[in-house]
């Protein structure tokens, strides 16, 4: 699933209204993945960005920093 | 956040064979299997070279009944029709490349109006991936956006585990689509463990919602001068239209709805003014545009409801949803409620009583009279047509949908197809009992209608089901009459035949400066030889109490039919209409129509 999991992941980004600055992703040994996105938008733009990545039902969390 | 727990055992039906020792069958058998063990009583589907090992397990399941489509789209809107009846997955089974890129916009459908649903294409073999074999085609890569979930299983140990979590989670919270993609040599190959597949959390947003919020929302809704309810597809999901119903009457409040909300609400209520927005009815437009106060349950704010934002954000808006990423997604909300859409108003109308009945009263006769005002804004609208309906030669729309709606039982299931016809649906079509219509909402998808129609009326064969379709939409995927007599569906067909893309040619005329082109056909088929090569009656009337008689034969002989209804395609232009980016109070009235929609007190 891990790359799915993350394709599906920038697939949404895609959609968002905001300029990507950088993304990188590790994998850890237990299958988990995390993935550090930088963005540059509106606060509203980037809240849109964290509940629809939420919501996929691979993702266990998003924090923003 | 809720962590589901998946009964992979019991999906199985086995896990030794009595004596500690474990049995190994073939993956497509133990997919059968699981599919029986989970109720999946019905299959909708093609099969081809990479699906096969299933079609072949399907050989000894007699409890399963599969229907044999002529094209996969037919398929998966039957599929999704069926999810949006039963409440259960549709389960669609289609071969690798083309099989598979033919379910594309059936996903996208059931994806953009939240049906449930479970597809299954076959893949080529795991040696051949990436290696554009024949009928290869990364359908993974192609439906990431179109679905809640999409996985390819690898091993056939994944098999059962993968469908049963995709059965799962396509219902779970937010209903959607899945896909799972299976190489033809995983499903040959032997299972005997069953292992769940990693890192799927499936997860239901909201339990109980929070007293604070919805004391907040209470005070708000109780304050208000003119609050209205905006009904969304959401309140059907979670069947709570009796409790929709019973807030309105207590807060004494208008309902509007989106146009899948229509479907959620008993259209006959007094309280009920119709949907709002592109094609709505212009008392919802007047109600939801005055309004002071909104609670939106289950809906998402689309464009196509609220005509504008900009003006929504300038109202208290109370939004219940059970996906979060929908509160504040399109409009700006005082309250955020994410919960099921149930529970919610149920733990509104339990705090009720103890919120603050005397400021309510107060404002209690405000209320009656904005009510008042949008009713006189209906009957004004209702007059109008009414006298103009003797003018539209040979049929005007709406007078054909009354006559049908008082002709077929209160339990009938329409769908529809995409076009005029199905806007003078959301117009004029009442839904009785909430979940009886079923159409292309949010992805427009023209040739839903018929599949659909099928597909709703495998999941209900008690109950009448009526197809109200365009002949531009109906001649999309028409080949799906075949299935009526194969399986013995006694569907009703009514075609508005305008020989036109008749909303398309609206848009030229009203906003393309009438340079109509490439929207009117210059030769249709003659649908009545059409119904007759697929061994179906077909009629073609000439008077209202016509089509009246053929619809009671149909329903008394419980026979198929398909009723072609000639209308004038330079006068069948679908008004009321809110332009696209427009603001609900500049909705165009029919001509000759006057009425203002600015609440003036």
């Amino acid at each position: 699933m891990g790359m799915d999991s993350l394709a599906r992941v920038i697939n949404t980004i895609r959609r968002g209204k905001v300029q990507v600055l950088e993304i990188s992703s590790k994998l850890g040994s237990n299958g988990d993945i995390n993935i550090a996105i930088r963005v540059r938008g509106e606060e509203s733009e980037i809240e849109w960005l964290r509940k629809k990545i939420l919501v996929l039902v691979d993702v266990t969390s998003v924090e923003v920093l | 956040m809720h962590i589901l727990v998946i009964p992979f055992g019991d999906a199985l039906g086995t896990r030794g064979d009595g004596h500690g020792n474990s049995v190994k069958i073939r993956a497509a058998d133990a997919l059968v299997r699981a599919m029986k063990n989970l109720g999946v009583r019905h299959l909708f589907g093609i099969p081809g070279g990479s699906i096969m090992p299933v079609y072949d397990a399907l050989y000894d399941a007699e409890d399963i009944k599969h229907y044999l489509f002529k094209h996969e789209q037919g398929a998966i809107h039957a599929a999704d029709a069926y999810g949006r009846i039963t409440k259960k997955p549709g389960v669609v089974l289609v071969t690798s490349g083309p099989g598979a890129t033919n379910l594309v916009t059936g996903l996208a459908n059931a994806y953009m109006d939240s049906s449930p649903l479970v597809a299954i294409s076959g893949q080529v073999a795991t040696p051949i991936l990436g290696r554009d074999g024949f009928q290869e085609t990364d359908i993974i890569g192609v439906t990431f956006p179109i679905t809640k979930l999409n996985m390819q299983v690898r091993s056939p140990d994944d098999v059962v585990s993968a469908f049963t979590t995709g059965y799962i989670v396509s219902t779970e919270g937010r209903p959607g689509p899945v896909l799972i993609d299976i190489p033809r040599d995983v499903l040959l190959g032997s299972t005997g463990s069953i292992e769940p597949i990693p890192k799927i959390h499936p997860k239901t947003f909201g339990g109980e919602p929070g007293r604070e919020e919805i004391l907040k929302a209470l005070r708000l809704l109780l304050n208000a001068e003119r609050p209205v309810i905006l009904v969304g597809g959401g309140v059907c999901w979670s069947g709570a239209w009796d409790d929709v119903i019973t807030l309105a009457e207590i807060l004494w409040a208008p309902i509007v709805s989106t146009f899948p909300g229509k479907n959620c609400v008993p259209n006959d209520h007094p309280l009920y003014l119709g949907p709002s927005g592109m094609h709505g009815r212009l008392e919802a437009d007047a109600a939801l545009a005055n309004a002071d106060v909104v609670l939106a349950v289950g809906t998402r704010f689309s464009d196509r409801t609220v005509g504008r934002f900009k003006e929504m954000n300038t109202k208290a808006i109370i939004h219940i949803d059970i996906d979060p990423s929908e509160i504040g997604k399109n409009v700006r909300t005082e309250v955020g409620i994410v919960s099921d859409a149930k529970k919610a108003l149920k733990a509104m109308l339990r705090e009720l009583p103890s919120a603050i009945q005397e400021e309510y009263n107060r404002q209690h006769s405000g209320r009656r009279s904005f009510i008042a005002w949008l009713k006189e804004i209906r009957r004004k609208y209702e007059e109008y047509i009414e006298a103009k309906a003797g003018g539209m030669k040979p049929f005007a729309p709406w007078k054909v949908l009354k006559v049908l709606r008082r002709t077929v039982p209160p339990s009938t299931i329409v769908t529809t197809g995409v076009g005029s016809h199905q806007m003078w649906c959301e117009l004029h079509w009442d839904v009785y009992i909430p979940g009886t219509f079923i159409t292309s909402a949010g992805l427009g998808t023209m040739g839903f209608g018929l599949p659909a129609a099928l597909g709703a009326k495998i999941a209900a064969s008690n109950r009448p089901v009526m197809l109200i379709d365009g002949d531009g939409s109906f001649q999309m995927t028409m080949n799906n009459l075949s299935l009526v007599r194969d399986y013995g569906l006694p569907i009703i067909s009514v075609i508005f035949d305008n020989r036109a893309l008749m909303l398309v040619k609206q848009w030229q005329i009203y906003m393309y400066s009438r340079r109509v082109i490439a929207t009117e056909f210059t030769k249709n088929p003659d649908f009545v030889k059409i119904a007759e090569a697929y061994g179906i009656e077909g009629y073609r009337p000439s008077s209202y109490e016509e089509i009246e008689n053929i619809v009671r034969r149909a329903l008394r002989t419980d026979e198929p039919v398909v009723i072609d209804i000639e209308l004038d395609n330079e006068k069948d232009i679908v008004l009321p209409w809110v332009k696209p980016g427009e603001w609900l109070t500049n909705a165009v009235p029919p001509e000759g129509l006057e009425v203002d929609l600015v609440w003036r007190g």
